[in-house]
């Protein structure tokens, strides 16, 4: 981390984990109507895990994405006997994904991502403006 | 303590302003970061009542900066964040550190006319 400009590196990593979660979410959309076959797992939902940065000032140096964590594999089984992939009981399996949360989860990850970026600005004017010392 | 004409206490006073205020930035920066990280506590600076006391005492390099958990109350997943107070603070902050930089160049300035250049 740059000691320099280290705010623009904090609101860096604000962004970054605002949009890896952006695109966990994305993909749990993507791929929420996915069927398979009971014998196969469903799609399991997306998680991303976030922990925060310390750095020296005790001011803190931002987020970081940890990992991701995965939804339960079992999904939902579903009687749909005229679909291709229905087993001998007319059963499918579909992931165990709500719509409406992940709609939820986008807005969170949107808003995030651009009070980030709003941070980032304020910063770079603080930087610019102490850049004009002694001028 | 010896005064030098370049560097004498409003300088050393508005220097260590822009320390604090740096500082800060950077706190509201992580906070903001961290807006949703469950467990996070919000980050909060102070060192303005031992900047004054300092140049009370005219060392104001003797100032403290501070760096304090929030006490707010937390959300479910054990944040307490909040974003309207970041955000806010951070267009506070911003203002507060033009008028500090805006401060140095007034005393730079004076120095300059007092030197005889333009």
């Amino acid at each position: 981390m740059s000691e320099m400009f280290a705010t623009l590196d904090v609101a860096r990593s604000g962004m970054g984990v605002y949009k890896t979660w952006l695109n966990a979410v994305a993909d749990n959309v993507a791929n929420i109507d996915n069927v398979t076959s009971t014998d196969q797992p469903a799609f399991r939902e997306r998680f991303v895990l976030v922990q925060s940065a310390e750095d020296a000032s005790g001011a803190g140096a931002g987020a970081r994405v940890a990992g991701a964590l995965f939804g339960d594999p079992q999904g939902q089984v579903l009687y749909e006997p005229n679909h291709p992939l229905a087993d001998e009981n007319g059963m499918i399996r579909r992931p165990d994904i709500n719509l409406g949360d992940q709609m939820v989860l986008v807005q969170l990850a949107q808003r995030g991502y651009q009070a980030n970026v709003n941070t980032f600005e304020r910063a770079r004017e603080a930087y610019e403006s102490a850049l004009s010392i002694g001028r | 303590m010896t005064i030098s004409p370049i560097s004498d206490t409003t300088t050393e006073v508005l220097h260590r302003a822009l320390d604090g205020l740096d500082r800060r930035q950077q706190a509201i920066a992580a906070n903001v970061a961290n807006l949703e990280t469950p467990g996070y506590q919000a980050r909060e600076v102070s060192f303005e009542d031992s900047l004054r006391s300092a140049a009370a005492t005219g060392r104001p390099g003797d100032a403290t900066i501070s760096v304090e958990r929030s006490l707010a109350p937390t959300r479910l997943n054990g944040n307490n964040v909040n974003i309207d107070f970041e955000i806010l603070a951070a267009a506070e902050n911003a203002l507060r550190q033009q008028l500090t930089v805006q401060g140095l160049n007034t005393k730079y300035q004076m120095l300059r006319t007092a030197i005889g250049s333009r």
